[in-house]
């Protein structure tokens, strides 16, 4: 797929496809930002994985037009939970009308914590509270400008700070927020949906940087085959690496750039969990590491 | 990236690859027709970390 802008984290379907997320909302009458544009940005785009070519890119509307960054499916439900790469990005998710068929339409929602309205999560929260979660409509999910933040906000939606990696694990979602916390290094935030795609589901602080030396700015991430979260680094002024989170939240290096100061991206592992694959974002390489990965150490 | 089952054995890996118009040709990818991009201007301008890099090279 080609012509779209500043492709992001995406995410994959339980149906055999590639989710590419467009982290720009570059608009025709609005040249400037990300360069001139012929139409609107800030679309997710569906890929098959079984194309053998350039495939007709779609833009799924209904699911939103922000600058989205990642997205992950409910295995059960099919419902896309979605993060939006901004200071005061909301977390997003969306109903499709038809299992499988994301073009079909459906609903646009955004995540509030029913006691506390409008909370901005970047500080101040305790780690492993749950909140019990609502989600309120975004009654237009297409503006021409980039509002779509605005309206769930306007409802009582939860702010967080640059929401990015997603990945679904073990009954959860996990997302980071990149810049949140007291130090502003970063956060880790656990997402458990309710028993049914109307029930609302909690939502907890599962970790917080204290400090650059343990976390800093963590971006993409993912389940690893023996349960910890592996976390890339998007940190500005030092080597970056990929962290591991035990399910206890505690922080370990599991690896790290040698080569330069770039960002690791889009880590994850093959189906049968031999391989770990990790981009680095420049010069743009993909890196293979081969296991075994079935346990810690 | 996303990693998915392929064919008798194979992991069919996923990635974005961003391209610009200009880059030189060490940073150029395979491009799609004009007639199967969802918008032949875009993307335009790089960001400002790799125009410096593109000016490096």
């Amino acid at each position: 797929m080609a012509g779209t802008s500043r492709n992001c984290g995406g995410g994959k379907t339980p149906w055999g496809s590639w989710i590419s997320c467009e982290e720009t909302t570059a608009t025709p009458a609005q040249p400037g930002q990300h360069g001139p544009v012929q139409k609107r940005h800030g679309y997710a785009f569906e890929v098959p994985i079984a194309a053998n070519g350039p495939v007709n890119p779609v833009p799924l509307k209904a699911m939103g037009r922000f600058q989205r960054e990642a997205i992950a499916i409910d295995p059960k439900t099919h419902i896309v939970y979605q993060t939006e790469d901004r200071g005061d990005s909301l977390f997003y998710r969306f109903i499709p009308k038809e299992p499988r068929n994301l073009a079909a339409g459906g609903e646009l929602q955004a995540l509030k914590i029913k006691s506390a309205p409008k909370l901005n999560t970047g500080q101040g929260l305790p780690r492993r509270q749950p909140f019990e979660v609502e989600w309120v409509p975004i009654a237009d999910p297409d503006p021409a400008t980039d509002t779509v933040r605005y309206q769930g906000y306007e409802k009582g939606a939860a702010r967080f700070v640059r929401s990015e990696g997603l990945c679904y694990a073990n009954g959860a979602f996990y997302f980071t927020a990149t810049s949140g916390g007291q130090k502003q290094l970063g956060q880790i935030w656990c997402y458990r949906p309710g028993r049914t795609s109307t029930a609302g589901g909690t939502i907890e602080l599962f970790v917080e940087s204290a400090g650059k030396d343990v976390l800093d700015y963590p971006d993409n991430l993912t389940m690893a085959p023996w349960g910890d979260l592996i976390c890339c680094e998007d940190g500005n002024d030092r080597t970056n690496r990929l962290v591991g989170i035990t399910p206890q939240g505690q922080l370990y290096t599991f690896a790290r750039n040698a080569l330069n100061d770039q960002e690791l991206a889009g880590v994850c592992f093959s189906p049968d969990g031999q391989t770990l694959f990790v981009n680095l974002y420049h010069p743009g390489m993909t890196f293979a590491i081969w296991g075994p990965w079935h346990r810690r150490s | 990236m996303a990693a998915f089952p392929g064919p008798n054995g194979t992991t069919i890996l996923v990635r974005n690859h961003e391209m610009y118009p200009g880059l030189p040709r060490a940073f150029q990818g395979v491009v799609a027709p004009k007639d199967r991009m969802y918008d032949p201007l875009a993307p335009v301008v790089p960001p400002r970390w790799l125009s410096a890099k593109i000016a490096n090279s």
